[in-house]
This record gives C-alpha cells, sequence and structure tokens, in this order.
C-alpha cells in the first residue's frame, strides 16, 4: 500500500504546484509573459499566513482572504515594477524573463531579511489531522483544501474566460495585445489585473502549503521550477493542462522520494519532463510548439 | 466641431522625425486620401491619428475635445479605429469573439451593430464559429474592418488595406468605404497606389518626406501631376 | 572570386581587425593595470570572480544575444566546468591544466546533451529545462558526494602553478584576465564568420536559414557547444579561485547575473556582457558594500538596469545622445522645424532617395549574380510540381487534379496568379520544401524530391524570398549580401575561428561585391545601416537580393514587388527578365497584372487551391474565368 498511499500524496501536494501553475498559465495566456516571481509570492503567502494564523491569531477563513489580497497587490507591484516600464517595447520576453527574475530575487531577500532563513511552522487549519481514505492511505486535511481549491479555481477561470467579455478580452490579449488596444480597452491596466488574479492564486497556494512545508522564505524557487515544469508537461492549451502535469509532478515526486531518497526526487521530476518534452514538445494536452526548423 | 485635426505635427522613431510639421484635417461624411510614395510618412501619419505613436510637438483635436497626449486605446474608445498592418485581429479567438471584442467598448449598439456587419460583410456572418486563423487574407482583413465597425465608430484609418489582397477584395472594402462615408464616417485612407484611392476620395492629401506637399478636391489631381508630384 | 582582385583591401582588411580588435586590448590594459596596481587581495579576487563569470556570460552572449537562444541553464555549465575540475586537482590529485582542459570538454559535452534537447523544443520550455537544471544542483552535488563533497562543499586546497610559479590571487587574477581576453577575440572572431551570421539568423527566421541551404541543426549546435565551453573555463578557474566549492555558488542569483549582464550589456555586442557584469557583479560588491541586504540591494540593481537598459548600455547611449541631439536642434537653438527637420534627414536620409533610385544598368548586376554560379548548377533543369494536395488541419489549402503540372524552367519565367487563399504560397512552401504535400510530387530535374528538407533543396539550387520578410535587424544589408557570399567559401571553420589572411581576405571580397550589388540594386543610401531602418520597399528589394545571391538556378520569389514604387517596380521587373535571359528560372507570386504578365513567359492562375488556367500571358489575359477571379466575384 506503500504505493497507493504515494500516489495519493502526489496528487495532493500536486495540486498545490497545480495552483501555483495555473497562476502562471493565466498571466501567460492574457499578458504573454511569464511572471518568475510567481514562487517568491507563494513563499510571501505562506508567512504571510503564518503572521496571521500563528502570531496575531486571525481565524483562517479571515486569513486566507486577507493573504489572497496581500498576495494580489504584491502581483500587481510585480507588474508595475518590472513588466509595466518595459510594456513600452512591444513582444520582447527576454528582458521581462530577467526582471521578473529579478523581483524575484528582490522579495526573497525582503523576506529573509523580514521573517528570517528558519522555516516557520503552521499547524492545520481545520478539523483532524489525518483523514483515512481506507487500507493504510491517509490523507492530511490540508492537502484535502489544496485539491479543492484547485478545482474550484480552475473552474472559475474556465467559466470567466469562456462566458464573461472581460475573460474574452484577456484570451484576446495573450494573442494581439495592440489589437485590443485598438479596440479601446487599457490593455495595462487588464495586465496588472491578470498579475493580481496570479498572484492572488500563488498566494493562496503558499496558504495551503504552510502547513505541509511550513513556511520557508528561501523555498521560492523550487516552487517556481516545480510549478513551471507542471505548465509545461500538462500544456499551456487549457487549464486542465496545468491541473494535470502538477498531479503527474507531484505523483513523479512523491514516488521518487519514497522509492529512491530525497535528493533523487526532483531528478525523477526533471527526466520525466525530458521525456515528455521530448515525445509532445507541445505538453500532453497542448496544440502543437514544436520547433519547424 | 465634427472633426479630427492634426495640427503641425512632428513625430517619428528614435532620433528620426518622420513627419515634420503636417496638418490636416478630416470631417465626418468626408473620405479624405493619403498618398506618397514609399517612405513618405503615410504610415506614420495614421499612427499619430490613432494615437499609436506620440506625437512630439503639434496638437491632435477630436470633435472640439484636445486629444493630443491620449493613447491608442483612448483614441479608439473615442471613435478613432484603426485597421492596418499588423492586421488587428485575434487569430484563436473565434470570429464571433472578434467582433465582440471590437465592440466592447460600446456594448449598448452590440445587436444592432453585428447585424449591421454580418449585412456588410456576409462572410464574417456564415464564418462566426471558425477562428480567425482559418480566415483567408482577404477575409481577415474583413474581419479587422469588421471589428472595428463594431463599435460605430465615428473616423476609421485604413493603412493601405489593399497591400496583398486581390482586386476583387479590394473593391469590395471600396464599397464599403463608400458606404460609410454616406453614412457620416470620416475616412482616412492611405494608399501608395493611386488608382485604388482616386476615385473613392474628396480630398486628397499629398505626402512627401514627411511633409503635406499638396492638398485639395480629389477633381483638381490629375494623374499625371501626381505622377510628377511622386518622381519630382 | 567575384571577379575582384584578390589583393585590394587587404591591407584595409587587417586595418580593420586591428580596430576591432582595440577594444578588447583596451580592456586588457585598463584591468591588467588596476591588478597591477591594488594591493587589496579582496579586490584581486573578486576581480577574477567577476572576470569568471564575465567569460560565462561572454559564451551566453552567443547562444542568447546573437542565436536567441534561452540557454538559462548556463550557470550549471558553468558549475560542471568547475567541479569536473576541482574533482580532478583535489581528488585526484592532477595538475591544475589538464584538469581545467577536461572541465571544459566536460562542459562542451554538457552543451551537447543540451543541444539535443534543444532541437526539439523551443523558447520557454527550453529555458525551463535550463531553470530545472539550475535548481537541481545541490540535489545532483548531493547524488555524486563522493566527487563533489555534497553540500559540505569541496576542499580545493592545491593552487595552479604557471613553470613552478604558484599562482596566488595576483596570478589567478591574471590568469582570469587571460582567459577572458581569449574568450573575446574567440567569440569576435565567431561573431564575423558565416557562423556568427547564421546565428543571428536563427534568431529571427531559421526557416530564411534554412532556405538558404543551411543546416539549421548544425548552426543550432555550433552555439551550444561553443557558448559551453566558455562557461566550462569560466568554471574551471572559479573552482581554484576561493578555495572551497559549495552547490550554493551556483544558484538562482548567478543565473540571474548571467543572463541580466547579457541583456543589460547589449545582447548583440561583443563586449556587453562584461559590462554586464561590471554592472550587476563588481559595482554592487565593490562600491556599494551593505551587509546584510546583499540580496535586496542585488536584486533592485537588476531590476533597475534592466528597466533603464532594456536595449543595452550602448543602445542607451546612442539613443540618448540622439535624443539629446533633437532636443538641442528643437529648442535650444530655435532653429524652425522645418530646417531642424532637414538637418536631421540629411544625416538619417534614404527614404525620400529610393524613389529616384535607378539602376544603371541591369545586365551589368544579372551578369555579377549569374557570375556566382557555375555550371554544373544552372545545368540541373527544371522543378516541377505534378497533382499537388495539401490540407491543414482540415482547411483544404491545395487540391490541383493530378496531372496538373506547375514548371519552373531554367530560362523561363513563371507567374503564378490568383486572388488571396488561393494557395499560392502553399505551392511556393511545398515547392521550396517547407512541408511536404498530402498527395502529389516534386522533382528536380526529373528526380523526386518528396519530402526532402528545405536545406536539401536549396542545396540542390531551389531559394526563395519571403512575404513578409525578416532580417536580424541590427545588420546591415551588406553584412547581410556579404555573409551569404562568405558561406560559399567553404572555407574551415579553423580559418575563422583564428580569423587568419584566408578569413580576412574572404570577408573583404565578398563585402566589396555585396556593396555593389546593394548599390546596383538602389539601397546604396541605406546599405550600411542597420536593417531596422529600411523602408518596407528597401526590405523587399533586400530580401530578393538575398535569394539571389545563391547559387540557386531556380529562384521562387513571393510577392517581390508588393509595396514598391512604380519605378522600383520596372526595374525589378527588368532584372527579373535578365535573370532569365541569363539561363535562371525564376517563380514569381504576384497580385499586380500588369506587372505579372509583362515579366512572365508563362502564367498559372490558382482559384481555391485548383488550377484555374495556364498558359502564355495574352492567353490567360483574354481568359474570361480569369478576370472573374481576379477582378471580381469569386474567392471572398
Amino acid at each position: 500500500m506503500e504505493l497507493g498511499g504515494a500516489v495519493v500524496s502526489g496528487i495532493a501536494i500536486g495540486s498545490v504546484y497545480a495552483l501555483i501553475a495555473l497562476g502562471f498559465s493565466f498571466i501567460y495566456r492574457t499578458t504573454g509573459s511569464f511572471n518568475f516571481a510567481q514562487g517568491q509570492i507563494v513563499t510571501f503567502g505562506s508567512l504571510i499566513s503564518y503572521s496571521l494564523y500563528v502570531s496575531a491569531g486571525v481565524p483562517a477563513l479571515a486569513a486566507i482572504v486577507i493573504v489572497a489580497i496581500a498576495a494580489g497587490a504584491l502581483g500587481a507591484i510585480v507588474e508595475r515594477v518590472a513588466i509595466w516600464p518595459l510594456a513600452s517595447r512591444g513582444d520582447d520576453t527576454l528582458t521581462w524573463l530577467i526582471s521578473t527574475l529579478g523581483v524575484a530575487v528582490l522579495i526573497t531577500g525582503f523576506a529573509e531579511r523580514v521573517w528570517g532563513t528558519i522555516p516557520l511552522g503552521v499547524p492545520n487549519y481545520v478539523g483532524p489531522n489525518v483523514i483515512h481514505l481506507g487500507g493504510q492511505i491517509n490523507l492530511a486535511t490540508p492537502y484535502l483544501i489544496g485539491i479543492g481549491s484547485v478545482l474550484v479555481a480552475a473552474a472559475a477561470i474556465e467559466v470567466s474566460q469562456r462566458f464573461t467579455i472581460w475573460g474574452k478580452a484577456m484570451r484576446a490579449t495573450a494573442d494581439n495585445r495592440q489589437a485590443v488596444a485598438l479596440a479601446g480597452v487599457n490593455v495595462i491596466r487588464l495586465g496588472v489585473v491578470s498579475f493580481a488574479i496570479g498572484g492572488a492564486l500563488a498566494g493562496i497556494a503558499g496558504f495551503v502549503l504552510a502547513p505541509i512545508t511550513f513556511a520557508d522564505s528561501t523555498a521560492g524557487m523550487s516552487f517556481a521550477v516545480l510549478a513551471f515544469a507542471a505548465l509545461a508537461i500538462g500544456g499551456f492549451a487549457s487549464h486542465w493542462g496545468a491541473i494535470f502535469g502538477g498531479w503527474l509532478v507531484g505523483i513523479t515526486e512523491s514516488i521518487g522520494g519514497t522509492y529512491a531518497g530525497l535528493q533523487y526526487q526532483d531528478i525523477f521530476v526533471f527526466g520525466v519532463l525530458i521525456v515528455i518534452l521530448l515525445i509532445r514538445p507541445e505538453g500532453l494536452t497542448g496544440s502543437r510548439n514544436v520547433r519547424l526548423v | 466641431m465634427s472633426d479630427l485635426v492634426i495640427e503641425s505635427v512632428v513625430a517619428g522613431y528614435g532620433g528620426t522625425d518622420v513627419l515634420r510639421g503636417v496638418s490636416l484635417t478630416v470631417r465626418q461624411g468626408e473620405c479624405v486620401g493619403i498618398i506618397g510614395p514609399n517612405g513618405a510618412g503615410k504610415s506614420t501619419l495614421l499612427k499619430v491619428i490613432s494615437g499609436q505613436l506620440r506625437i512630439r510637438s503639434g496638437h491632435r483635436r477630436l470633435l472640439g475635445k484636445d486629444a493630443t497626449s491620449w493613447p491608442a486605446y483612448r483614441m479608439a474608445a473615442a471613435g478613432v479605429r484603426w485597421v492596418g498592418e499588423p492586421r488587428p485581429i485575434f487569430p484563436s479567438l473565434t470570429v464571433r469573439e472578434n467582433l465582440e471584442i471590437g465592440g466592447m467598448t460600446r456594448r449598448g449598439v452590440w445587436d444592432e451593430q453585428f447585424k449591421r456587419v454580418c449585412e456588410l460583410l456576409p462572410v464574417l456572418g456564415q464564418r462566426q464559429q471558425e477562428t480567425a486563423a482559418q480566415l483567408s487574407g482577404g477575409q481577415q482583413q474583413m474581419l479587422a474592418i469588421g471589428s472595428a465597425l463594431m463599435s460605430a465608430p465615428s473616423f476609421l484609418c485604413f493603412d493601405e488595406p489593399s497591400i496583398g489582397l486581390a482586386p476583387s477584395v479590394v473593391n469590395v472594402i471600396a464599397e464599403l468605404v463608400s458606404q460609410l462615408v454616406s453614412e457620416g464616417v470620416g475616412v482616412v485612407w492611405a494608399e501608395q497606389f493611386l488608382d485604388v484611392v482616386l476615385p473613392r476620395c474628396s480630398t486628397v492629401a499629398l505626402l512627401r518626406s514627411g511633409e503635406v506637399v499638396e492638398r485639395g478636391a480629389t477633381s483638381e489631381f490629375t494623374r499625371e501631376r501626381l505622377e510628377d508630384a511622386y518622381f519630382g | 572570386m567575384y571577379g575582384l582582385s584578390e589583393r585590394r583591401g587587404l591591407g584595409a582588411a587587417v586595418a580593420g581587425a586591428v580596430r576591432q580588435s582595440g577594444a578588447i586590448g583596451a580592456l586588457g590594459i585598463v584591468v591588467a593595470l588596476f591588478g597591477l596596481l591594488t594591493s587589496r587581495q579582496d579586490y584581486l579576487l573578486e576581480g577574477a570572480t567577476a572576470m569568471t563569470f564575465a567569460i560565462a556570460a561572454t559564451g551566453l552572449g552567443l547562444a542568447l544575444g546573437l542565436s536567441g537562444e534561452y540557454l538559462l541553464g548556463q550557470i550549471a555549465v558553468f558549475a560542471i566546468g568547475a567541479y569536473t575540475t576541482a574533482d580532478l586537482t583535489a581528488n585526484r590529485h592532477w595538475s591544475f591544466w589538464p584538469a581545467c582542459v577536461l572541465g571544459v570538454v566536460a562542459a562542451s559535452l554538457a552543451g551537447l546533451v543540451i543541444s539535443v534537447v534543444g532541437l526539439r523544443i523551443s523558447r520557454f520550455y527550453f529555458a525551463l529545462v535550463g531553470f530545472f537544471l539550475v535548481y537541481l544542483i545541490p540535489d545532483l552535488t548531493q547524488v555524486a558526494d563522493s566527487q563533489t563533497g555534497g553540500g559540505a562543499g569541496l576542499a580545493v586546497p592545491d593552487l595552479p602553478s604557471f613553470f613552478g610559479h604558484e599562482l596566488r590571487n595576483r596570478g589567478m587574477f591574471f590568469l582570469a584576465l587571460v582567459a577572458l581576453l581569449l574568450s573575446l577575440v574567440l567569440v569576435q572572431n565567431v561573431r564575423l564568420s558565416p557562423l556568427g551570421i547564421q546565428m543571428r539568423w536563427m534568431r529571427v527566421a531559421p526557416l530564411s536559414l534554412a532556405t538558404f541551404g543551411v543546416r539549421v541543426w548544425r548552426v543550432r549546435l555550433a552555439t551550444y557547444v561553443l557558448s559551453s565551453a566558455l562557461a566550462g573555463l569560466g568554471g574551471a578557474i572559479y573552482s581554484h579561485l576561493s578555495g572551497y566549492l559549495l552547490p550554493d555558488d551556483f544558484d538562482l542569483n548567478t543565473t540571474v547575473l548571467l543572463f541580466a549582464a547579457v541583456v543589460v550589456g547589449g545582447a548583440t555586442s561583443l563586449l556587453g556582457p562584461t559590462v554586464g557584469i561590471v554592472l550587476l557583479y563588481v559595482v554592487p560588491r565593490l562600491v556599494i558594500n551593505v551587509s546584510g541586504y546583499s540580496d535586496i540591494i542585488y536584486g533592485a540593481v537588476v531590476l533597475i538596469s534592466v528597466v533603464v537598459f532594456r536595449d543595452g548600455v550602448d543602445r542607451f547611449v546612442r539613443e540618448g545622445a540622439a535624443k539629446a541631439w533633437w532636443w538641442i536642434v528643437h529648442r535650444v537653438r530655435r532653429v524652425p522645424l522645418r530646417r531642424a527637420a532637414s538637418t536631421v534627414d540629411e544625416r538619417q536620409s534614404g527614404v525620400s532617395a529610393t524613389a529616384s533610385a535607378v539602376v544603371p544598368n541591369v545586365d551589368e548586376l544579372a551578369d555579377l549574380l549569374m557570375g556566382l554560379r557555375d555550371d554544373s548548377v544552372t545545368r540541373r533543369g527544371s522543378l516541377v510540381i505534378r497533382g499537388a494536395r495539401k490540407a491543414f488541419g482540415g482547411v483544404v489549402a491545395l487540391v490541383m487534379d493530378p496531372d496538373d503540372v506547375v514548371a519552373i524552367e531554367p530560362g523561363r519565367v513563371h507567374v503564378l496568379l490568383g486572388p488571396n487563399g488561393s494557395g499560392k504560397t502553399t505551392l511556393l512552401n511545398a515547392l521550396c520544401g517547407v512541408f511536404e504535400l498530402d498527395s502529389g510530387s516534386v522533382s528536380v530535374g526529373g528526380d523526386v524530391v518528396n519530402g526532402v528538407s528545405a536545406t536539401r533543396l536549396a542545396r540542390l539550387g531551389v531559394s526563395r524570398s519571403f512575404q513578409s520578410p525578416q532580417f536580424p535587424v541590427e545588420m546591415s544589408p551588406v553584412e547581410l549580401l556579404s555573409g551569404s557570399l562568405v558561406t560559399m567559401r567553404r572555407l574551415s571553420y579553423l580559418h575563422w575561428m583564428s580569423s587568419d589572411l584566408a578569413a580576412t581576405r574572404a570577408r573583404r571580397d565578398a563585402t566589396d561585391f555585396a556593396a555593389r550589388i546593394a548599390a546596383m540594386a538602389g539601397l546604396e543610401t541605406a546599405m550600411n545601416r542597420p536593417c531596422s531602418g529600411l523602408t518596407s520597399g528597401q526590405r523587399r528589394i533586400l530580401d530578393v537580393l538575398l535569394a539571389l545571391v545563391t547559387r540557386s538556378s531556380i529562384v521562387l520569389l513571393d510577392e517581390p514587388a508588393a509595396g514598391l514604387s512604380n519605378l522600383e517596380r520596372r526595374q525589378l521587373g527588368d532584372l527579373i527578365r535578365a535573370l532569365a535571359a541569363r539561363g535562371m528560372g525564376l517563380l514569381a507570386i504576384e497580385h499586380d497584372l500588369d506587372f505579372a504578365l509583362r515579366i512572365a513567359d508563362e502564367v498559372t492562375v490558382l482559384a481555391n487551391g485548383r488550377r484555374l488556367a495556364h498558359g502564355r500571358p495574352d492567353e490567360v489575359r483574354a481568359d474570361p474565368l480569369v478576370r472573374t477571379a481576379l477582378v471580381g466575384g469569386a474567392g471572398v
């Protein structure tokens, strides 16, 4: 039953990666850019959760709202300082890749300064610590919250992008930014909004993660890398790709960690990523993205 | 007051001024042809009119209001729409969604305008569920124009809409322009080739090296005179 | 070669090479003086560290700046070079020099492996793979802890010795300096070589590169290996600087450092990456030294630099100067606008001049262009496509009948007409191997070449121009044309890397020849300026020239006359006729009926993917079916 347990906890942790990946893909599909500071926003979310829930004793439900707002604001700030000053350049992906990475370094430095580098423990938010799923498979409640929140988030995004005019405008922006402006829409404001939504998703992921991995100011890069891998594996075509990819990364990590040792778990993920990209460069659910020549 | 006015505008890229003090007035219900050889600044002028390029000195006024510093989205929202290269369409969205975005700023007139666009450009109505990427080049140009019409604009800028298109498509566009003008839309149409523009416009401005060198009623411009002007 | 004298310009070429090396020399002298004069050991150590990063960044400049490849894993390759060298000296007691060589080899091999992945996946995915590699460094050192010391680190006690002298801080400083200067010279030579120009093409238009007959995968592979070798060299020296190697040395911060250095310093410039390292590493470390806030300051410096110098320091300075000039002219001197503008125009001319540019002698230009070709190529025969059918995801683009033939024969001009969406460009793409037909056949001189790549077809003598041409905008028309010419000389890479006399001479001749062709084609006012300033007509002419400056016997032109003035059209038509008279076979897609019928020997009209008509221009002109298809009704 060790395998079953590994798969279940893999899906659970993978859901958190998926939540972060959703933020990535949301921002990408709207603005055509990635926020490489997304991983640091996750840690920021965890650390704020610690301060609110543990230090200040704020109820969990209020804490998650405050975390989402704060992380959303941070996402918007990232857009303002790292994307907006470069927006006049049009379609140059390289510069904002660096500028968001610069912000990532900045947030890490700031978080280390405020919260220190020692991981901070956060107790479980609700109910019993563990739910028995039958046999020897157990699931920690925080994971359950993770699975639930990623499904809700994906459904909400999907519905809004299919059926609301602003959602459609966000898809249109990914296609042709200038044309959206030429239709009379303030694309800069649209970009800030999407970074804020992406940031809020990352913040919620941080909130969910805090009881699982502790609030660790130095862990930002690992979240970014693993969520990005989830997205690449799943494909950019739909939000379900991010979820599927997140689960696959989570399961690989958890099986690799269980059977080969912790230092191998991410090497396994890397191997899976390479194999999948070589076979299907567009990801498992994606449209074609392969090099022509 | 129902004018779009450009007053001694200087604009350009980097260290170069492409336009050097150009003035132009477009009234609603008239079609102004902008002609001139390659590199004369026709596209730049249309970018200035539609707010896509910053004005370095000079003024832009829309319906009596000072619009000199308005960015492109504000000009568009105020009723000045632009069609040119790269085409302002969304390849991965359906034709219908493209039109919806086109009319985003004026959702009140949506149903009415959609019906009208489908009448004027039937191909868009027929293929409304297909993605824009599936359309041919000419149809995509129709879609770009249809999207602009969705907001019931007061002014339309066409930057060489005929380039790369078959004559039959150009004819459709030209007829459409005539109709829009008769309904009170102001049109600015930039073209390099005289025979496309001349018959459709009431006024023509001839641009050379970033300046308007001649301007007047179309009837005053004989072909010979224009060719002289082109090749100096 | 090219009918120009071999001796001419050789002296000038050598002088040019010296001038180009001047900046590298000046850098060397300044840094060496600093190394000799400073007495602070920490400056020497930080300086040497900065230079090892600069070596890696210079390599990254090739991959990222020239080729546009997101090698985000450069610091992981740097680490491979460092750990290999350190393992050999610390654990196996090798001497530094062979260990260093092996470190570079190991890094190059890593580059080769990465390139296999890079051949398949594009930009962001590739960036992710690199990013992931950096993230894995601590795990990988754990796994190989007997070699790397794991998380605890690896002590590297032995100092390299040079003819019996132990290289201490100052010695290592100069070792790093020599390595940096050599790397810069090597990269400079690569940039000037055909490979360097191909790298730039690969960034903007890999498809164009393939249709020039260049194997794109080889360019990509060479890029990765060169870039990785330099990262390995930097890493090898780095490993012996502090005496201790930790996995944390190679983290997000150093990844960002290398990448940002290339962008901030100016992605396409030679010394840019080094300048970037000075700005992002040396300045924050040595000038602003506030302990405890280093991450915050470093992140802020990266962010601010990227925002301020987004196009690179060099562009920033140049554009700043241009803006200042504009401001002075308009505001300070209070010159009337009109006159001020014309002074600007005189410096940036070429706008109005094109309309009146005259090809002095179309025949002379045609002779020069045909002189590039030898007889074996021109006798290869016709390019024929038969019964072509092609659909893209259910949308049918071409549905010709099985016996319908479009043939491009030597010495004849074949024009393809048809309304938009009729399949003209699809047909042209199938003809030059951009994709394979669903059914039907393509043949060259009778040999069926179905499924043969664009590169192979280019080598069989088929070249093309593009509907919306793209160029590496930082290069001038002459540089692009001469790059294409120089590729034909087939000098070995050893010549190019060392930039010896043969290479210098080849480059010089090609430049002269390219300048002559460009001037004859009416590009003289723009030919030595970056392509970013070309008008659409000039871009079109340049693209047609690039298709002609090959050894191809068959040339396919996709709307060559779009956006040209009447005069330019007439001249292009004359040139096409003159080339056909000398044995070239041409296919041109056209919209302008008069122009098309004037240049054509043979016309094919397509409508909705079918062949509507075919014949002599006068026959086609008289065909009523064709009239309705092209002038009104059909196709919309």
